[in-house]
Order: structure tokens, then C-alpha cells, then sequence
């Protein structure tokens, strides 16, 4: 027997309503069957905590006098959009200082503003006959804006990819610390309190939904950015009052040497309005499925290593082809929890109706790549012929041949010409210098940084930077030397870009 | 039991942790080791009954000597149990309970602070920091 939305909130207003957490909802449906559960049980309630780089505030500030048009506008050195109206302006979540580099930014601002935190503010406008004034600094809270208003333009992903790294150097990135040669992986989202994981079909999260928004009150605005519901990575547009919220369920992130994110703590309540919305919000952990990716390479498609659940990620170890590896949450299930628990006890005494949706979300979003006129250069289409030497020549022949090749490195090959290893004009020098030995074999270098012919040059610029080399030889799949490609040759190109 | 051994450049040529290891006999165990231009800094393991031998014979030779309680200093009111410093940390200090809550184990800490970059909302710091 389907149940209407008004018959639940009178239950909310006297008093009866039934409302468990999403993780017991496994355990309700398992006992009971979903017919029965969609009768016992009246809202479900979700969370999630993590970190979502998309959101963000809109600010207004009020008229200074002499009023001026705000055209650049910055909150504790954090540059906010500023280009619409004279007073509006936006500040972004990973927007970084332009004096504190990247251990403050938007989310910080943000974070100041939520702990009543005085937040000091510089703005630039240019004069008009109505807003004669040129600039203006001062310091405020919270409290003296007018609106202070927290909209995110993507947040609760559905579930996200795990991270991995295949390569021999840690990696920083957004996932957090990526250890070498697979050593950790990392992962993000609620799993089993996942709320578009309780509600894939988005039959009552939508526009209007009422929900939890760091402490306060909010609503969806609609789907988010990059929305993908038919690939199970359905997002969500929020709102709410950042007056309203508290540093309990909102703070800011500094992931290392990537830059700044926000803590969102979102709840959504969900009706449980039928026997089928009931054997949805039953789903588990171990029906969550995501990919690990391979953040070692850094294009739009990594490689997906394999298939894992939420329950696996969430044991601390996964099996990746043999090799266990630790595993670690980005985002926080304990504060997931705790916002479903007081989502809950809201819904419950009464102070959180339940609302439904205007207009259903879109299930047929698709999301494609950038269109982009032209396509990097790979490395193929910029290396130049490399000089090889063989390892059975000595040290005297190899620095003749630097000389007269007027070249800098110099990768040396075996029989089968497989790259073994590289010699600089430093090396030889050195090498001179200290008298050391005849053979090039004793002061190469054989652990060598290489580049592949098929992938963008901006991979292989980053590669010279992160080890701090100036030339890559380019290898083939087996391993021989077709090509070498210098950081000298790479910045003229990446300038004229 | 975990000592902080610093010393400055001017004897940091001498093969210090041989000598304190032949003299004394005591197996020591290097955790980690900071050394640059102008200071190292060591943390070993010393088995508890012979740490003040040990402690002595370094000082004799120049080195200060502290005592590591807990390196790692933890601040619970920024924490927001994510999880993110359970897989970097080499000595598995950190642990996820069924909860999703961190428990962490601090005595084992040999300060390499990969948890602290880790830890997105700073609430682990060196305790010297
Ligand atoms: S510094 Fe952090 S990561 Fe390193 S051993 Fe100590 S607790 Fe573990
Ligand atoms: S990484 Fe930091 S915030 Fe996250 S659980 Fe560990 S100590 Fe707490």
C-alpha cells in the first residue's frame, strides 16, 4: 500500500513517525521484506561528508558610502567573482590566497565565515557617475552580510572512483597522498548512507527537496555539474544559509601540494513512499561497486585497474591482482553517520518536514569531454633523433662525443639497443674530474626516466619537472630508443602555446 | 623505547651510532634519520632497560638526547574521522574501527610524517612544530 507525503509529515507532527538511518535499512528490508518495511518504516535518512571542490558562497556585502562597483573583490587575499552587480560576488572553495599559496583558500574563507571568524575584505571597481568610489578595505563576520548564501554546483556524488598509483614516485593529488608502486589507495564517499546511492532513480531527490546542508536547512537547486545518472555518478546543485551552518559538518581542506577543498556535510531525508523505494534505500555496501584507477597516468581515461565495493574499500585492504594494498577514506562515514543520526532526531521532534520534488532530476544527463580545437602535441610529433652510445665504450670516447654532438645526454643502449641507462655532460665531467674509472658502465645512471611516443607532451613536461631532469629518452614498447626530448625544446613549444 | 638523537654538523663525521653500538653492546634500531648541511637528527629504538647507557654514551659524545613520548601531536577538535592518514603511515598507527571512527596506536610513530601532509585539516603536527 503506497503511502502519501502528507500522511508521513502528520506522523512527523504528532509525533509517530518512523525513521531509521540508511545502514539499518539492510538489516529492516532483510527481516521484514520490502512490503512490510514500506510500511513500518517512514524516512530513511542519508549523509555524506567529503570533500567537494565545487561549492562555494554568493555574498552581498551592502552599499559603502561613497557606494562603489566591486569589480575585483578579495576575502582574506581569496579572489571572489565579483562580476555581477556592484555589491554580489561568489567565492569559490578551491580558489587559493594569492599570498598564503596553497595553505588557504575559498574553503578556509568559508570555514572563517561559518566560525564567526572576522573575515578582511579588499575590493576595486572603477568610478561611474553613480558609484564614484575606486576601492575599499574592512573587515566583517557573517553577521554584516546581508546574504550570505552556500551553493554548490556539485556535490554528493552518487559514489567516486578509487585511486592508485602504479608509478615510482608518490603523487599528491586530489585523492590525497598517492604512495608508490601501488602502495595505497583511496577512496571517497558514504557508501551504504550514500544519498543518490539510496535514491539511483531520483524518485524523491529533486528540485525542491529539502535537505541538510552543513547544520542548516537547505535545499537541491537541482542535478550538479557533470551529472551522469545512467553511469551510477548521479551529483547534486545545493543551497542553504551559511549563516545557519556550523564547523561541526563543514571544514576546509588542504590536500598536499594540490590545494584547497571544502567538507560538506550533506543529509538527505527520503520518503519511503512505497514497497520500491523501501528495497532501494536496502542497498549495501557491498553493492556499491566503483573502479580503481590508476592516477599514475594522467589522462582524461586512466586506466581502470578493477572493480571494487565499498565494503572492500571500507575493510582498509583490497586485493589489486594479487598485491594487497591499504586503503583509505577521503571522506568521513563517522560524520556521515552522525549527520543521518541528526537528520533523524530532527525529522523526529518535529523540526525538518519532508518535502518532495517539483521537477524530477534528469536520468538521461550525458556528460562529454571538452571539445577541444586542437589536440596536444604527443611526443612522437616534437622528439628529436637521439645519439646513442653502447655500453662497451669509455669514458674519454662518450665525452668526445658529447663534445663534438654538442648534446647534453647521452642514453646508452645494449647489443639488443635497449635503453640501460643515460650519461650527462655532468656525469663525464665528474667522472674526469675525480678520475673514476675507464668504463661508462660505472657512472651512468640506470634507473631511467623515459617518455612513450604516444602520449602528450604536457605529461612528459611534468615528468621532467616532478624529477627534476632536463631530458627524457622516448622508448618504444620494447624498450629501445627512437627519440629523445629535452626540457629545453619542450618549453619553447609549450610557450607558444 | 624511542629516542630523538641531534647533533650538529661538527661532529656529525664521526661514525657516532657504531661507536655508541660497540661500546655498549646494545642493538639499536634506526627508525629514521633527517640529516643535512647544518643538522641530523636521528630516531632509534633502544630496548628499554638500556636506554640510559645508551643516552649517556651519546651525550658523551656531543649528541643531545631526548626522550620521543609521543611525536605526533593529535588534535581531536580538528579532526573529522575521515580516515585519510590510515594508509600512508608506514607503522600502521592508524586504524579504522566498524564505526568509521580512527583509533590510533601513537607509541609506534618514527615520525616520518607522511600522515601529517595527509591529514587534510591539520590535526596531526610534529610536537616540536
Ligand atoms: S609520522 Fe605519521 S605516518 Fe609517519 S610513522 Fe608517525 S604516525 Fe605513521
Ligand atoms: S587524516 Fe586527519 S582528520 Fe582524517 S582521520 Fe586522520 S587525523 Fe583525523
Amino acid at each position: 500500500m503506497p503511502k502519501s507525503l502528507d500522511e508521513i509529515n502528520e506522523r512527523i507532527r504528532d509525533g509517530s513517525v518512523y525513521v531509521v538511518t540508511a545502514d539499518e535499512m539492510p538489516y529492516i528490508v532483510g527481516e521484514l521484506g520490502a512490503e512490510d518495511a514500506a510500511k513500518e518504516v517512514d524516512v530513511v535518512t542519508t549523509g555524506t561528508f567529503g570533500a567537494m571542490c565545487s561549492s562555494g558562497a554568493w555574498m552581498s556585502f551592502g552599499h559603502a558610502d561613497p557606494p562603489i562597483k566591486m569589480s575585483k573583490v578579495w576575502l582574506n587575499d581569496v579572489e571572489a567573482y565579483a562580476g555581477v552587480a556592484a555589491v554580489d560576488a561568489f567565492i569559490g572553495a578551491t580558489q587559493l590566497s594569492e599570498t598564503r599559496g596553497l595553505d588557504y583558500g575559498g574553503a578556509h574563507v568559508i570555514e572563517d565565515l561559518v566560525a564567526r571568524r572576522e573575515v578582511y575584505v579588499k575590493a576595486v571597481g572603477f568610478a561611474t557617475d553613480c558609484y564614484p568610489r575606486r576601492s575599499i578595505e574592512t573587515a566583517l563576520t557573517v553577521e554584516d552580510l546581508n546574504e550570505a548564501i552556500m551553493l554548490n554546483p556539485r556535490n554528493g556524488y552518487q559514489r567516486y572512483n578509487a585511486a592508485t598509483n602504479s608509478t615510482d614516485k608518490a603523487l599528491y593529488t586530489y585523492m590525497g597522498t598517492l604512495l608508490p608502486r601501488f602502495g595505497n589507495a583511496t577512496y571517497s564517499g558514504a557508501g551504504v548512507l550514500s544519498p543518490l546511492c539510496n535514491d539511483p532513480d531520483c524518485e524523491t531527490i529533486g528540485v525542491g527537496t529539502k535537505i541538510f546542508l552543513c547544520g542548516a536547512e537547505g535545499h537541491i537547486v537541482g542535478n550538479g555539474t557533470q551529472h551522469d545518472p545512467a553511469n551510477r555518478f548521479g551529483t547534486l546543485m545545493v543551497r542553504g544559509d551559511l549563516k545557519a551552518m556550523s564547523t561541526d559538518f563543514l571544514r576546509a581542506a588542504i590536500l598536499h601540494k594540490y590545494g584547497t577543498s571544502l567538507y560538506v556535510g550533506i543529509g538527505v531525508p527520503i520518503p519511503v513512499l512505497n514497497e520500491g523505494i523501501a528495497r532501494k534505500t536496502a542497498i549495501r555496501d557491498a553493492d556499491i561497486l566503483t573502479n580503481v584507477l590508476d592516477y599514475g597516468v594522467a589522462r582524461r581515461e586512466r586506466p581502470q585497474l578493477q572493480t571494487v565495493s565499498y565494503d572492500e574499500l571500507k575493510s582498509g585492504m583490497i586485493d589489486l591482482s594479487g598485491k594487497e594494498v591499504r586503503t583509505s577514506s577521503m571522506s568521513s562515514f563517522f560524520k556521515a553517520k552522525e549527520i543521518a543520526v541528526e537528520l533523524a532526531d530532527r525529522i523526529r521532534t518535529g523540526s525538518f518536514a519532508v518535502a518532495l520534488p517539483t521537477t524530477r532530476l534528469p536520468l538521461d544527463a550525458v556528460q562529454k569531454p571538452m571539445k577541444q580545437r586542437s589536440k596536444a602535441p604527443l611526443v612522437r610529433e616534437v622528439m628529436l633523433p637521439s645519439i646513442t652510445v653502447h655500453d662497451s665504450i669509455s669514458v674519454q670516447e662518450a665525452a668526445k662525443i658529447i663534445i663534438g654532438k654538442q648534446v647534453n645526454h647521452l642514453p646508452v643502449v645494449s647489443d639488443a639497443r635497449k635503453l640501460i641507462g643515460i650519461v650527462t655532460a655532468y656525469d663525464i665531467s665528474k667522472a674526469v674530474a675525480l678520475n673514476k674509472g675507464d668504463s661508462l658502465k660505472g657512472i651512468m645512471t640506470r634507473r631511467v626516466v623515459t617518455a612513450a611516443p604516444d602520449e602528450p607532451i604536457d605529461l612528459a613536461a611534468r615528468r621532467l619537472e616532478r624529477y627534476n631532469i632536463s631530458a627524457l629518452p622516448v622508448v618504444d614498447q620494447a624498450h629501445a630508443v627512437i627519440g629523445i626530448i629535452t626540457s629545453e625544446d619542450l618549453s619553447k613549444l609549450l610557450a607558444c602555446r | 623505547m624511542k629516542i630523538v638523537l641531534k647533533f650538529s654538523q661538527r661532529i656529525m663525521q664521526n661514525p657516532l651510532i657504531a661507536d655508541v653500538v660497540l661500546e655498549t653492546g646494545v642493538r639499536i634500531n634506526i627508525d629514521r634519520a633527517f640529516v643535512d648541511a647544518s643538522v641530523g637528527e636521528i630516531v632509534v629504538d633502544v630496548p628499554d632497560e638500556d636506554v640510559e647507557k645508551v643516552a649517556a654514551a651519546f651525550r658523551l659524545r656531543g649528541v643531545e638526547v631526548h626522550e620521543m613520548v609521543t611525536p605526533i601531536r593529535f588534535e581531536e577538535a580538528e579532526c573529522i574521522q575521515c580516515g585519510a592518514c590510515v594508509s600512508v603511515c608506514p607503522l600502521e598507527v592508524f586504524s579504522r574501527n566498524e564505526d568509521g571512527s580512527i583509533s590510533m596506536d601513537l607509541k609506534r610513530c618514527v615520525l616520518c610524517r607522511t600522515c601529517i601532509t595527509m591529514c587534510p585539516h591539520g590535526a596531526l603536527r610534529a610536537e616540536e612544530e
